[in-house]
């Protein structure tokens, strides 16, 4: 099935893609971002925060966010 | 927010991001263009190689090499950056995307709101605390008319609304803002990007999460220092103005605990001066030199060398006459009288 998904890490991705049928959040998280923790991201779906066991469903909007970026001054 | 607004709000910034992104496909320089160019500049460096391998001209080789390599190598990346900037291929966002994207931020943020009279979408943040400095709540302003001049940050201020500025800088409300202007840092490519495709939601929650975290590697102050920098003597805090920094041991000191070299002029705190031995004034360590002869510190102005040992020694230690110093000033005894009534042997007696 297709989703939207907006990939916020790093250079930034938005594109819709193919997953398999039935994967759930946490799922789609581990396969995305492999060696990250999800709690460092902010996960939405269609906008809104979501469970880990969520089911994905056609259409969805999934966004992934970090909440922690560096900033950083002009100078450096 | 009302429906009513929150539609009036979406209209707006559907409008001047397509205007925006009008703008943007009018300056784009023909990617044709692009590559014609890059394989002109390849095909004349490849036959400069080739003239000049012809002739036998070895020496510039390497260079006309190096060259053909660059353009290719510039060629390969404006094709495989065209390549990957299919993928995101721009979309249209529709009037409900705007209108969902203001729905998040009222649940994601403290505030939102508009200011008509400056064309602002406000969104504001819960005060922030990094470390133990509470820098207060801050409101992310979107001037949408400016979006569409330039899609990415300078559209966007970052407002402190209970300042709790650096105390070296007025202008310095966060570590990594200044005056109003965010620096992104790892940010800026995704920050880039969600502003550039209307995806106003996850653009200002990427804002937060930037505001949210400290990086102290590369603050515009960091927090340590946020209150001012104590003086590394006697702890006292000072205004920048009245802080001066000791290139001797690399830390900052008030007035009181600073001084300077009396023959470079450098400052440098008590610690790292020393006192010549001789006219008693201080200096720093590069301006003084300790006699191996007195073992005194004498500074650049009373130092001497010694024509006889090369050593270093005070100026008033030299012998008046010879310029000794007292170790290689012999004194030489002077001739008694029975000395002088001695015959003085000659060769040829």
């Amino acid at each position: 099935m297709k989703v939207f998904y907006v990939n916020n890490d790093g250079g930034g991705f938005a594109d819709t893609i193919e997953i398999s049928d039935g994967q759930t959040v946490q799922q789609f998280f581990q396969e995305r971002m492999p060696n990250r923790k999800a709690q460092d991201y902010l996960i939405r779906v269609n906008r809104l925060p979501v469970s880990a066991d969520q089911v994905l469903r056609e259409q969805d909007r999934i966004s992934i966010t970090a909440t922690k970026i560096h900033g950083a001054s002009l100078a450096a | 927010m009302t429906h009513q607004e929150r539609l009036r709000v979406a209209l707006q910034l559907q409008k001047y991001w397509q205007l925006g992104q009008e703008r943007q496909l009018q300056s784009v320089v023909p990617i044709s263009t692009v590559i014609a160019t890059y394989l002109k500049r390849l095909r004349h460096s490849e036959d400069l190689l080739s003239l000049a391998r012809s002739r036998g001209l070895h020496l510039i080789e390497p260079l006309l090499e190096e060259k053909t390599q660059f353009h290719a190598r510039s060629l390969r990346i404006t094709l495989q950056d065209q390549e990957s900037s299919q993928h995101t291929v721009r979309r249209s966002f529709a009037l409900r995307d705007f209108y969902q994207d203001l729905v998040q931020l009222e649940q994601e943020f403290a505030d939102v709101r508009v200011n008509w009279e400056e064309s602002q979408l406000i969104v504001e943040t819960e005060p922030i605390i990094l470390g133990d400095v509470e820098l207060g709540h801050f409101s992310l302003r979107l001037d949408w008319k400016q979006w569409a001049q330039d899609p990415i940050l300078a559209c966007l201020k970052v407002v402190a609304e209970e300042p709790n500025t650096a105390e070296m800088s007025d202008e310095i409300s966060h570590p990594h803002v200044r005056e109003g202007e965010l620096c992104a840092g790892d940010a800026l490519s995704a920050l880039h990007k969600a502003f550039e495709e209307g995806r106003l939601a996850e653009g200002f929650l990427i804002v937060h999460a930037v505001l949210t975290n400290y990086n102290a590697k590369s603050a515009y102050v960091r927090l340590e220092e946020w209150q001012g920098i104590p003086c590394y003597d006697c702890g006292d805090v000072t205004n920048p103005d009245d802080r001066s920094y000791c290139d001797g041991c690399d830390h900052d000191y008030c007035q009181n605990c600073i001084s300077c070299c009396s023959s470079c002029s450098d400052s440098r705190c008590l610690s790292c001066l020393g006192e010549c031995s001789i006219c008693n004034e201080r200096c720093c360590a590069t301006c003084s030199e300790t006699s191996p002869i007195s073992d005194q510190v004498i500074c650049r102005s009373c130092r001497e060398i010694c024509p006889g040992c090369q050593g270093t020694v005070g100026a008033s230690d030299l012998h008046a006459e010879t310029g000794l110093c007292p170790d290689c000033h012999v004194e030489t005894p002077e001739p008694s009288e029975e000395s002088l009534d001695e015959p003085v042997e000659t060769a040829a007696s």
